[in-house]
């Protein structure tokens, strides 16, 4: 697993406060989910790939994501394909009686390939939209926000210590494979679905109690550190939003309600035949 | 008496809930079985994900998940296909094999009959029109077997599990990481038909092969469950409902 970094920057979306980061990240997810039109979720994308160019960011980076959801998006447009209900039919051929719910016809709609180009893109929207604000963003300014958004700081500081440990976490599973491996234990990679269940109890058992292990140590730690003791907390570095951020902030809930209002009103985005 | 202070949720340690978080994100991308036709793999999450139910119980257990999966989906976004809503699965998954390992079963039985009956709502609307849309019907097949074996075993699995008794003890996670994996199972297909408009032709396909994926994931919930119990046992570490009896 390779995680995604922050690439610092000075950026005007590097400068934004993360709270509005993850407001903008709200709004592109509920305006790629209200559209449903295969040139407005494509103009959406396009914003999403201009941002991701105009910030510098490696393409090596969307190299990765465009590899993993490839897969995913061919088969998310199969689907639609082949099964989405339609009126205006494109293909039509016969295929053997015998291949379950086709009936003897398999038939392609405009419908089906039009709204598997629009999941298509709705899909490559949502993906990439998160790492963007990953790497435009510090994982602490990240936790800040998120705190200062109400999230109590005892769960906030779950999620950086577990953020923390993953490195940790991975290198253990690595060496405990490698070790099982020097066993001549290679059900990981080439057993049936039974040694491969097998296989998978030495893996995760010690590195389950391991991980315990530490966080038993962790615990120690705390609590020896009071932990938790003081209901004030200050931090070293405080957010504050400036007026861009405001602006920014209004701007982007402002546009997406008027498209949400014009999507339920006047079916603005909405996919028509 | 549970133990409390602002270090710990639901009487567990803070400490324990960002480990095991952590322990969900990783394991979500060690691969477990390829799924076929699909060209994806069903990872050992899934095996993971119900025991940190088990493991912390139906708060600190569903807030471990939660955390482990939206780490998961905000450093490595790659499957996160929900965007932001990805991480709901994963922790209705782990709340409801929280509940039943700490002998809340009538709670377990509402989350996974409340998702049944969503998903028989949401289809009625989204795939009304669709000439596959009779496969609704059939589809959650193993999710009631599942419905009906919580109600009729009622607090037995919680039983089972707490017993720590190894004739009893693989059973009650077995059911308890079922009933879990089903009701993520049951968040993922109802979040995929609203926001994908996902068509029910496909599901004519899936109900071939969800109930294999969902076994497989229960019983190598099971085989790690087991040893885990008695190996964290053996290693004092005070953890899962055997570890905490007054928490039931």
């Amino acid at each position: 697993m390779s995680l995604v970094h922050y690439y610092p920057g000075e950026s005007f979306f590097h400068e934004l406060d993360s709270r509005v980061k993850m407001i903008w990240l709200v709004c592109m997810f509920l305006l790629a989910f209200s559209f449903n039109s295969p040139i407005h979720l494509g103009v959406l994308l396009l914003l999403t790939l201009a941002l991701w160019l105009r910030l510098h960011f490696p393409f090596s980076e969307m190299k990765m994501f465009l590899k993993a959801l490839t897969m995913i998006a061919a088969i998310t447009f199969l689907f639609q394909l082949l099964f989405y209900p339609g009126k205006h039919v494109v293909v039509s051929c016969p295929v053997p009686r015998w291949l379950p719910y086709f009936r003897g016809t398999l038939r392609v709609t405009l419908e089906g390939i039009v709204n598997g180009i629009a999941m298509i893109l709705r899909l490559f929207t949502i993906v990439l939209t998160m790492p963007i604000m990953m790497m435009a963003t510090p994982i602490e300014h990240v936790v800040m926000g998120l705190i200062k958004l109400g999230l109590p700081y005892e769960i906030a500081f779950a999620i950086t210590t577990s953020l923390n440990l993953v490195p940790t976490l991975q290198s253990d599973a690595r060496m405990i494979m490698d070790a099982q491996k020097a066993r001549a234990f290679a059900s990981f990679e080439k057993g049936g679905v039974r040694e491969k269940l097998k296989a998978y109890t030495p893996l995760l058992v010690p590195l389950l109690v391991g991980s315990l292990k530490k966080g038993q140590r962790l615990e120690v730690a705390m609590e020896s550190r009071a932990f938790g003791a003081f209901e004030e907390r200050t931090y070293l570095k405080e957010l504050k939003m400036r007026r861009s951020d405001y602006a920014f902030v209004a701007l982007t809930i402002g546009l997406t309600a008027a498209c949400i209002a014009a999507r339920l009103s006047i079916g603005f985005g909405a996919f028509k035949l | 008496m549970a133990r409390r202070g602002r270090a710990r949720i639901d009487g567990v340690h803070i400490a324990y809930i960002a480990i095991l978080a952590a322990a969900c994100t990783i394991t979500a991308y060690i691969p477990a079985f390829p799924v076929i036709g699909v060209g994806g793999t069903m990872s050992a999450g899934m095996f993971v994900v119900p025991l940190v139910g088990v493991l912390l119980g139906p708060t600190a257990g569903t807030l471990a998940a939660a955390i482990g999966a939206f780490l998961g989906q905000i450093v490595a976004p790659y499957g996160a296909v929900f965007g932001l809503i990805t991480f709901l699965c994963p922790m209705v998954g782990a709340a409801v094999a929280g509940l039943l390992a700490f002998k809340k079963w009538r709670h377990a039985a509402v989350v996974l009959g409340g998702l049944i009956l969503l998903w028989y709502v949401i289809t009625s609307i989204l795939w009304a029109g669709d000439p596959h849309a009779y496969i609704r019907w059939y589809f959650p097949f193993l999710h009631i077997a599942s419905f009906i074996s919580v109600i009729a075993l009622r607090g037995r699995i919680g039983d089972w599990i707490v017993s720590g008794d190894l004739k009893k003890l693989p059973f009650g996670i077995f059911f308890a990481a079922l009933a879990g994996l089903l009701s993520e199972h049951m968040v993922g297909n109802s979040i995929y038909i609203t926001l994908y408009s996902g068509p029910a032709g496909p599901f004519s396909f899936v109900i071939t092969i969800y109930w294999i994926e969902r076994l497989l994931g229960a019983i190598g919930a099971t085989l790690i469950g087991t040893p885990l119990a008695i190996a964290l046992s053996r290693a004092r570490l005070e953890l899962g409902p055997w570890g905490l009896p007054d928490r039931g």
